[in-house]
């Protein structure tokens, strides 16, 4: 996997929400959130649930050395926190639904190799920031993912020559 | 050299009786007023007034700008506060003003620009000042947005 999945999220809630490059960030980072009434939104990861974890062996198509296989397969739940100081993030929540399943995130699922569970669950988490309660969402959604990770392995073919030992 | 000896009655009426007499709020009106000492200290500032109406089922609010005498300086310090979203850090200041001006809790105005919010108020009226505390404020999103 090439790009993060919670970036091509992000990606994909910029662009269909047609937000500016400061209004969509991941969580947890030094990010100083200006202090106007925009939308802002901020993407977290919120864990994981694996179903299938695989080891396998093959074999590296040029050299011919033998290689380990881990991969996983997961059901990842995702967190998108919609907030503003004035009314646009109660007026523009409903727009991360169809956001998820739009053309865009369609090409980027296809072309990422992942898929976007299609209703989120959306919770009103308001709260005091300064000097006004914010209008913050919540809304929560799945994502199947699969990582893959190779590595060479050693591969016991060569063995120590024997010593046969006999009574005299 | 003889020694003056005042009546009982005289000394009652310039001693501890007399404070006796007055009341609390006598009492605390023969403070000294800072009024003379505060208001060289003032400067010129320019408030704004908030008026709040409901439009649409939501608040809106008007500013109306009134001209007044004060002095601005910090009060606490700008905490950064570290969110899962994001950090902001808001400004804390104490405006002293004459007291013909009322501010009430949640008025607003602008310092250099800034948004300001009234946060509390403080009547020394008697003593001739009032005292506010002000917190950073939103500000309005760019037009295009």
């Amino acid at each position: 996997m090439s790009k993060e999945i919670i970036k091509i999220i992000a990606l994909i809630l910029e662009h269909e929400l047609n937000l500016k490059n400061d209004q969509v960030v991941l969580t947890n980072q030094k990010f100083n959130i200006p202090p106007d009434d925009r939308l802002y939104v901020a993407v977290e990861l919120m864990g994981s649930r694996p179903f299938g974890v695989k080891t396998a062996y093959e074999a590296d198509p040029i050299t011919g050395e033998l290689l380990e296989v881990q991969s996983v397969n997961c059901q990842e739940m995702y967190s998108v926190l919609a907030y503003s100081k004035g009314p646009t993030a109660r007026q523009r929540n409903w727009e991360i639904a169809p956001a998820l399943v739009s053309t865009f995130a369609q090409q980027q699922q296809e072309e990422h190799s992942f898929k976007i569970g299609y209703l989120p669950r959306m919770t009103d988490v308001s709260g005091l920031d300064g000097t006004s309660r914010l209008n913050r969402y919540r809304l929560t959604f799945v994502a199947l993912v699969a990582y893959r990770k190779t590595k060479p392995v050693e591969y016991f073919d060569q063995f120590a020559q024997p010593t046969i030992i006999s009574n005299p | 050299m003889g020694v003056r000896v005042f009546p009982r009655r005289m000394i009652a009426q310039i001693g501890i009786a007399c404070a006796n007499r007055l009341s609390v709020s006598d009492a605390a009106l023969a403070l000294p007023s800072l009024y003379a000492t505060v208001v060289g200290w003032f400067r010129p500032l320019v408030l704004g007034r908030v008026t709040k109406t409901v439009v649409d089922f939501e608040v809106r609010e008007v500013v109306r700008e009134f001209r007044c005498m004060g002095v601005i300086q910090p009060f606490g310090p700008a905490q950064l506060k570290l969110k899962p979203e994001g950090q902001r850090s808001w400004e804390w200041k104490m405006l002293h003003t004459t007291p013909d001006v009322h501010l009430e809790n949640d008025e607003k105005f602008k310092i250099r620009g800034v948004p300001f919010r009234v946060m509390s108020n403080q009547d020394f009226s008697d003593y001739g000042y009032m005292s506010y505390e002000l917190v950073q404020d939103y500000t309005k999103a760019t037009p295009d947005v």
